[in-house]
């Protein structure tokens, strides 16, 4: 327990070097429940941000016949009277694709930036493989969604204060604070158990910078 | 025209003007240089006892104009402006609504107040009336501390209340007003009385207030409604004070759901406060604040997950260490090997003994400035980052009570060097090809079906889908057959108003809105065509001829009809409605079609600038006599009906025939 939650730590080599002289004891018996220092330096928090979806958009570059889509591959759903364009679900990685006459596509449900483009460029083949003349322009990622846990509780109603412009706070429609910041522009939600959702953002960086920006005023209303 | 200065008549300088008879006279030789001037000025009627200016009072906000025609609805009579208007109406509504939450006429004030910045901020467009008063309301319930919460506003106007907190947020965020967040113990009062708690109710009051206040400070209410929080104090409150009010009377009084109730009563007692016992509750307050329940259990889970997490984890962790170790170790040995290097500078491995006796030595040196460096540096750091601390307290301190860093607007202003890397990036062109030499194929190969497959599939999708498949069929016929009939695609085009020209008789102008709108489908076109067949045969030959302005072919389609009615009226209104320029382009093509085949007989020479003389000239007899002989052979059948109708629309115009065309075209 006690190198699982210390490996975040700012010091963690000291740490380290005094658990590896306990190493040859049995590990199980320096397990000790305890309460996890929290973060102080924001950096800290930046490799445990968790990407949760990515949305990529991208244009085949030529017109698409929806119903051959539908009726040759075996992943689709195609129902014109509901909407306007095939569903296509993939395996591996995980993502669903929205496909248009006009052969712009919405690729949806990747966990990062690189399943991302490998499921576009797999949905891309696909087309290919129907034999479409298929060309991969205009790749962009379109918003990502990300979670970060802080470790430390947030005094929400000071913070509305404080930040009025940018934050709404009402606790009879939504547990969470909405924070809109405006640069980046991200719209942040952040719950009382110091867990923050980012989203709105464009790249990683964008997500990174975000973080720091926002981690001293965070910390700044910690509770306790 | 004006005089300006100067007499007409004898040149002098002199004028006077006078505003109440209204001209201006000379002074010097009495002449009457201007008559019936422009004037300005109020003047009075008698009205009652007194005299009363007349016209309008107009505020010097509103834009000045007050329409007269009397809307069924607002009933307030004629001269009052739309704006007005919408402010009586609101003002109505918002003292309804207040009435009906029993607030006081004040607070109906408020509301109206916040009504009208929210108007002239244009943000009550495309929103529901309703739904603005209600958050107007609602807003001044919030900014004056009443015990009014969304849900009861809701209640009255039978509204969704998470659309009208919505809008009630977008207001709010709009107009630029803080609003204080809502604080639990507001509500207390207003539920106890419900509970019927009789002489009591005040002490079981200030009893629940301590309960509330002490969750607060244990932080249960962050994120919470804050109707649960003061039901579990009733609740508990009440059972203090020995009356026996059950989970039921309670939910139906602060309408939560009785798991909810539940939720916070056991959250509560997991405090140490909620261990207290009663006389200790009362006196004692514990110093100790509590994390919120929610942070609680994640901590609780992460715990949890930690230990089923079994040796695996563990032995990864143990690589870790270690190479956090050999990390340590390389950087005091490349210190040193850099020593080494260093000492040695330009001297080769000639003598290895002597050097290596003085580099030790300059090695210790080396380490040793090291360290004195490293500790300055540690000393300075922190010297810094206290001054840094004691800038940053000096802002928050002055905030009373609520300490936090205050966002700071230069950073969100400021150009980062980012930024202008990413506009660089976007403009480099991007990888166009498909590049699929890491993709899996094999499995994307199972996503494709046989032919015989893909078969099967579209027949069942055909069969789900008939009836989308049958309007679509329906709809491409349609279609089709509007594009046979020759008419503009009607696509998601913007409706352009096309000028119908100006007609002399009603039965042409029905005809012309036909063809315009197609509105009847009883309307047989292929005769119409046939009627201009005759014609037809004379302006067939003009497109073809003509080098002049060729209609296109949507152009020619139109005016053949049109011809057909211009072929048997009068040359006389034809002419006069050249004579003027209207609108109406496609009026005057005819007219040339018409015209060319004359011309070019009379004038092969200049086939080009002849039509525009022949329309242009005031020439119109003889154009009017040529077109007469040209056509009358040809339309003589026709001709007779309709000279009829024209003889009898024509009756007593004939003697003037510009005024005749004048006075048609001003019945319109």
């Amino acid at each position: 327990m006690q190198f699982h939650f210390k490996v975040a730590d700012a010091e963690r080599e000291r740490d380290n070097v005094a658990a590896s002289s306990n190493a040859g004891a049995n590990p199980h018996a320096a397990l000790q429940p305890q309460q996890p220092v929290a973060l102080v330096e924001p950096k800290d928090a930046q490799h445990e941000i968790r990407l949760q979806n990515i949305v990529a958009t991208f244009s085949v570059n030529c017109e698409l016949d929806l119903k051959a889509i539908n009726s040759r591959t075996r992943n689709s759903e195609y129902s014109p009277k509901r909407f306007r364009g095939v569903i296509m679900r993939m395996h591996s990685p995980r993502c669903t694709a929205l496909i248009f006459r006009t052969g712009k596509i919405i690729c949806t449900g990747a966990r990062n930036e690189i399943e991302a483009d490998i499921g576009s460029r797999k949905f891309a083949r696909i087309l290919q493989k129907l034999g479409f003349p298929v060309k991969f322009m205009e790749y962009k990622l379109q918003n990502i969604v990300a979670t970060v846990d802080l470790r430390f509780p947030i005094r929400l109603e000071n913070l509305n204060h404080v930040h009025g412009q940018f934050s709404s706070y009402e606790p009879e429609m939504f547990p969470g604070l909405i924070y809109r910041m405006v640069k980046p522009r991200i719209v942040l939600l952040i719950f009382v158990n110091g867990k923050v959702v980012f989203t709105g953002a464009k790249s990683r960086k964008d997500i990174m910078d975000c973080l720091e920006a926002i981690s001293p005023i965070l910390l700044s209303f910690r509770k306790t | 025209m004006s005089t300006g200065f100067k007499c007409r008549n004898c040149g002098s300088n002199e004028i006077e003007e006078d505003n109440a008879r209204g001209d201006r006279v000379c002074m010097n030789c009495g002449s009457v240089l201007e008559d019936s001037l422009i004037v300005s000025e109020v003047q009075f009627e008698e009205v009652g006892h007194g005299a009363a200016a007349i016209g309008q009072f107009v505020s010097a906000e509103s834009s000045g104009g007050a329409t007269n025609y009397g809307y069924g609805k607002f009933q307030v009579g004629s001269g009052t402006e739309s704006r007005e208007v919408t402010i009586k109406k609101a003002k109505k509504d918002i003292t309804l609504l207040c009435q009906q939450l029993q607030l006081s006429q004040h607070y109906a004030d408020t509301a109206l107040n916040f009504f009208k910045m929210a108007l002239s901020r244009h943000l009550t467009r495309g929103r529901k009336s309703t739904h603005i008063y209600a958050a107007c309301v609602y807003m001044t319930c919030r900014t004056e501390g009443t015990s009014h919460l969304l849900i009861d506003i809701s209640d009255v106007q039978q509204i969704c209340s998470y659309e009208l907190g919505r809008t009630y947020l977008k207001l709010s965020h709009a107009l630029c007003i803080n609003i204080p967040s809502v604080d639990p113990c507001l509500y207390i009062m207003r539920f106890a009385n419900r509970l019927q708690l009789g002489a009591k109710t005040h002490e079981v009051s200030m009893t629940a207030l301590r309960i509330v206040q002490r969750m607060k400070k244990d932080c249960m209410h962050s994120g919470r409604r804050p109707t649960g929080l003061c039901g579990a104090a009733l609740l508990i409150a009440a059972r203090m004070h020995d009356f026996s009010r059950t989970m039921l009377d309670v939910i139906g009084v602060v309408k939560i759901h009785e798991s909810t109730l539940r939720k916070r009563l056991s959250e509560f007692a997991e405090t140490p406060s909620g261990g207290l016992t009663l006389e200790e509750f009362m006196t004692v307050d514990l110093e100790r604040e509590q994390d919120p329940p929610s942070f609680k259990a994640a901590r609780k889970k992460d715990r949890e997950r930690i230990k089923d997490m079994g040796e695996h984890e563990l032995t990864e962790l143990q690589k870790e260490i270690d190479a956090h170790l050999e990390k340590d170790l390389g950087k005091y040995s490349n210190s040193v090997y850099r020593q080494l290097t260093k000492g040695k500078g330009c001297t080769p491995l000639s003598s290895p003994g002597t050097p290596k006796s003085t580099s030790e030595k300059d090695i210790e040196m080396e380490e040793s400035r090291q360290f004195i460096e490293q500790s300055n540096a540690e000393v300075i750091k922190e010297l810094i980052a206290k001054n840094e601390d004691v800038k940053k307290a000096e802002p928050g301190g002055l905030v009373a009570g609520i300490e936090g860093l205050r966002p700071d607007i230069e950073a969100i202003c400021r150009v980062t060097q980012s930024d202008l890397e990413d506009v660089e990036k976007a403009k480099q062109p991007q990888e166009q090809e498909l590049i699929t030499d890491d993709l899996n194929d094999d499995e994307l190969d199972q996503y494709v079906l046989t032919e015989d497959e893909a078969l099967a599939k579209f027949e069942m999708w055909k069969n789900l889908n008939a009836e989308y498949l049958q309007e679509q069929k329906e709809r491409e016929e349609r279609l089709a057959k509007e594009r046979e009939e020759g008419k503009p695609e009607r696509k998601k085009r913007k409706p352009r108003k096309k000028v119908i020209g100006p007609s002399s008789t009603a039965g042409e102008a029905i005809e012309k809105m036909l063809q315009e709108k197609k509105i009847s489908s009883k309307i047989n076109y292929e005769i119409l065509k046939t009627l201009t067949d005759g014609i037809g045969g004379l302006t067939d030959d003009s497109p073809t001829t003509s080098a002049d302005t060729k209609p296109s072919t949507l152009e020619e389609l139109k005016q053949q009809p049109v011809i057909v009615e211009e072929g048997p009226l009068p040359s006389k209104s034809r002419a006069n409605r050249a004579a003027y320029d209207l609108p109406g382009p496609s009026r005057k093509r005819p007219k040339l079609e018409v015209g060319l085949p004359v011309s070019q007989a009379a004038d092969v020479e200049q086939p080009d600038s002849k039509p525009a003389v022949v329309v242009e000239t005031d020439d119109l007899d003889e154009d009017a006599e040529a077109e007469a002989e040209a056509e009358d052979p040809d339309v003589e059948p026709e001709a007779e009906p309709e000279a009829t109708l024209q003889d009898m629309l024509n009756t007593g115009g004939d003697d003037d025939e510009f005024g005749y065309g004048f006075d048609e075209e001003e019945e319109y």
